[in-house]
């Protein structure tokens, strides 16, 4: 089939089968590794990207649902100032141990943040819920997330 | 939560839905403070962390569980239900 959809910002028109899962099309069809394969199954979240502005599992998604969408992945996360100063403050707060959560856990809380500017530790847990980190004990991914949130609202001019 | 379960020889908890692990809201806030040590079989004294870290915490957990309630549990995850059935045992004898 015929698929048009809009990926980090850019027209896609790509011709493929209509089964074919969203995670391969990004990482094998479209190049964009940055999306990772965890589970498989729908249940870790690496593999989360967001559609039409909500976290979506591209394991469980299939080419065609993302006919006519907005589809951002942690490559065109990282293009945006918000994206930047959450990655700065991921690399700030030393979230990052293995890093193969990372994408799926930005996303997420990029997601989070644009709903609420300024969430409650207790709000961060809820928005991250849905990805596992095998490494950390989540405690200083939700450390990077505040800090994310403070720094985007001064960028806004806001506190 | 996190428990292996093996029937007959073959792994039934092979992925997340069978085998949980915490997400971030089974987690509480924690602090970690590192105290300076020698390992001498180590080089230049160095030990591994990782791992490691659960030789000591879970047997003090287990420890506790008997100092409460006089029931060593010797397999975890000590799981309410097995600390019950362990009560549950004493309360027969």
């Amino acid at each position: 089939m015929e698929l048009i959809f809009r990926l980090n910002g850019n027209d896609i028109r790509s011709d493929l089968p209509a089964d074919r899962r969203v995670i391969d099309l990004l990482r094998e069809g479209l190049g964009l590794t940055g999306t990772k394969e965890g589970c498989g199954t729908g249940e870790c979240g690496a593999c989360t990207i967001l559609v039409d502005g909500i976290p979506r599992l591209a394991c469980l998604m299939i080419a065609a649902q993302l006919a006519g969408t907005r589809v951002e992945t942690v490559e065109g996360l990282a293009a945006t100032p918000e994206g930047k100063l959450l990655q700065q403050a991921f690399v700030e707060e030393g979230a990052v141990q293995c890093g193969y959560c990372i994408p799926g856990m930005e996303l997420a809380a990029a997601a989070l943040l644009r709903e609420d500017d300024n969430p409650s530790r207790d709000r961060i847990r809820e928005g991250l819920s849905g990805n596992l980190c095998r490494c950390t004990g989540y405690v200083k991914i939700i450390d990077a997330v505040e800090r994310a949130a403070r720094d985007i609202r001064c960028c806004k001019g806001g506190v | 939560m996190e428990d292996v379960v093996i029937h007959e020889g073959i792994v039934r908890s092979s992925d997340f839905t069978t085998y949980l692990i915490p997400g971030a809201m089974d987690l509480p806030d924690t602090i970690s403070s590192a105290c300076q040590g020698h390992e001498d079989t180590g080089p230049f004294g160095m030990k591994g962390v990782g791992e490691v870290a659960m030789n000591g915490p879970l047997p003090a957990i287990a420890n506790a569980v008997d100092d409460a309630c006089a029931v060593r549990l010797c397999h975890a995850p000590l799981t309410p239900e097995r600390l019950l059935a362990e009560l549950e045992k004493m309360s027969w004898n």
